[in-house]
């Protein structure tokens, strides 16, 4: 038996059309007076769906824009919360949701990675431990300590990446990062990418519209359409019915 | 929660980060630095004591109207800071509440921290005051960590609540700044509630800042015990909103990625 490293158990999530929106006095009163509630329009995200991660997978997601990739990513590292079903996980998990987050602009590159390094939850100690690391990987050795708020944005993805695979997270979840740096930098990330998800302790998911990262390393893809698993299996006999699906969209 | 207060100690450090943070962007790039924290302060005392001092004349039982409306100002600024900046920074931080996970209260709890900054300056200059009006020292100085710690747990409970509430309910956002104007007109600041009649005394007990302010007048200025009424309305009002706030606190923590 393989252990489980995330698991989703028909979870729906819903969101506001257009977003969270206040009610105005005017309604609040007439929610009052009417005795009715308001009813705002919804829609679903994500749609009773279930899955499970095993230890040491390196999994795909695809799926069309809004089909509900992110609103997993963002379950899975507890920055949002189902309405129905649950979500478990079990280690740690760190994501790359867009690079630049947890910056500050004011402040200057070494700072930005011990204020990221801390908002990933890590010690003092262990960022002294790895900061030349996420230095050289990055390659911006001679501009840590200008303010971010002069970097390029390829300078700040590079910072934001090597700090980001520096956690070692029991989970390490990505969402459309690599396709930000230069050609060189995207792949000394691949290259990174494919050593890191060959340990067995490494649990990846990985959510691209970068099909040839997904095939370089994914075991598995699921592919997702409004909320739902369309399918989920071997990387290249998913992609195949994917991209054939995706082709058909525009006949 | 023990959990919770488990996980909150292993992210001590994002706490630290984050109140370097504040104090450095807050004072960065300013010509005068943290001088700002320094003039504020004596530039509303230098104020109230022409206004309230000379003008009007409020009665401080013979304390020198500065150092008498300097400690009221240091601790209000401190307690209506951790409410407005409280109430703004979770929305504030928006960006990195919908990208990555934290234990949520990390940051109106750094609120306060980095406003003790602020507060520490405020009580050099105090102790400064108090030498420069020939204010003598007495045992009554230690009493004062205990009305300190009273300040701290309070400034963390309307910084959960107002954090929490503003969420909820956006408006909050300008209303805050409001209310909190209102209500130093409503806490002993520029006056004394020694100097006030009877029934209006009472009235007081409906304000908890009263015994905070009025404690560090009475062991700093008059040298005496604090009236304990007072002190005692302080810390149960703190301890109750501290514990309704953090529970109202964590349930809308759930939902504020997806609202902020």
């Amino acid at each position: 038996m393989k252990k489980i490293a995330l698991s989703f158990n028909k979870v729906t999530k819903k969101y506001f059309k257009g977003g969270h929106y206040q009610p105005t006095l005017r309604e609040w009163a007439g929610a009052i007076f009417t005795g009715k509630s308001f009813q705002r329009p919804q829609f679903k995200a994500l749609n009773q769906i279930s899955f499970a991660v095993q230890k040491g997978e390196v999994v795909g997601i695809v799926g069309s824009n809004g089909a509900g990739k992110s609103t997993i990513l963002k379950m899975a590292l507890k920055i949002t919360f189902p309405n129905e079903g649950s979500v478990t996980i079990n280690g740690t998990a760190t994501g790359l949701l867009e690079l630049n987050t947890g910056f500050h602009p004011e402040l200057t590159g070494n700072e930005n990675v011990y204020l990221y390094g801390s908002i990933l939850g890590l010690s003092k100690e262990r960022l002294d431990l790895i900061y030349p690391h996420v230095v050289k990987f990055s390659g911006l050795k001679g501009f840590m300590d200008m303010p971010i708020k002069h970097y390029s944005s390829g300078m700040l993805a590079r910072l934001g990446f090597s700090i980001a695979i520096h956690v070692e997270p029991d989970i390490l979840l990505i969402d459309e990062i690599l396709s930000v740096g230069d050609l060189a930098f995207q792949e000394k990330c691949m290259k990174f990418m494919k050593n890191y998800c060959r340990n067995p302790n490494h649990t990846v998911v990985f959510v691209s519209h970068l099909l040839e990262n997904i095939r370089a390393i994914c075991t598995r893809v699921i592919w997702m359409e409004h909320g739902k698993v369309v399918e989920s299996g071997k990387t290249n006999e998913v992609l195949k019915r994917y991209i054939k699906f995706q082709r058909g969209k525009n006949e | 929660m023990l959990k919770e207060l488990k996980e909150l100690y292993q992210y001590r450090y994002l706490i630290t980060t984050f109140v370097i943070r504040d104090v450095k962007a807050r004072y960065r790039q300013t010509s005068l630095g943290i001088g700002w924290a320094i003039i504020q302060p004596l530039f509303l005392t230098g104020i109230f004591t022409i206004i309230f001092g000379n003008f009007l004349k409020v009665s401080t039982s013979g304390i020198p109207y500065p150092v008498f409306s300097f400690i009221a100002l240091a601790a209000w600024t401190f307690i209506s800071r951790s409410i407005t900046a409280g109430s703004a920074n979770l929305i504030g931080n928006s960006t990195i509440i919908s990208k990555v996970y934290f234990p949520r209260e990390v940051i109106p709890l750094a609120t306060v921290i980095s406003s003790l900054v602020d507060f520490g300056i405020s009580s050099i200059l105090m102790f400064l005051l108090l030498i420069f009006y020939h204010i003598s020292f007495t045992w009554h100085l230690v009493l004062i960590p205990i009305i300190f710690l009273i300040q701290i747990l309070m400034a963390i409970s309307l910084a959960l609540f107002s954090a929490a509430a503003t969420v909820v309910f956006r408006d909050l956002l300008f209303a805050i700044p409001f209310l909190v104007q209102i209500l130093m007109y409503g806490s002993p600041i520029i006056y004394s509630v020694k100097n006030l009649q009877r029934q209006f005394q009472i009235l007081f007990y409906f304000n908890p800042i009263t015994g905070i302010i009025e404690g560090y007048r009475s062991v700093l200025l008059y040298h005496e015990i604090p009236n304990l009424i007072y002190l005692g309305i302080s810390f149960g009002f703190s301890i109750i909103l501290l514990w309704t706030s953090y529970v109202f606190f964590k349930r809308i923590e759930r939902y504020l990625a997806d609202v902020v």
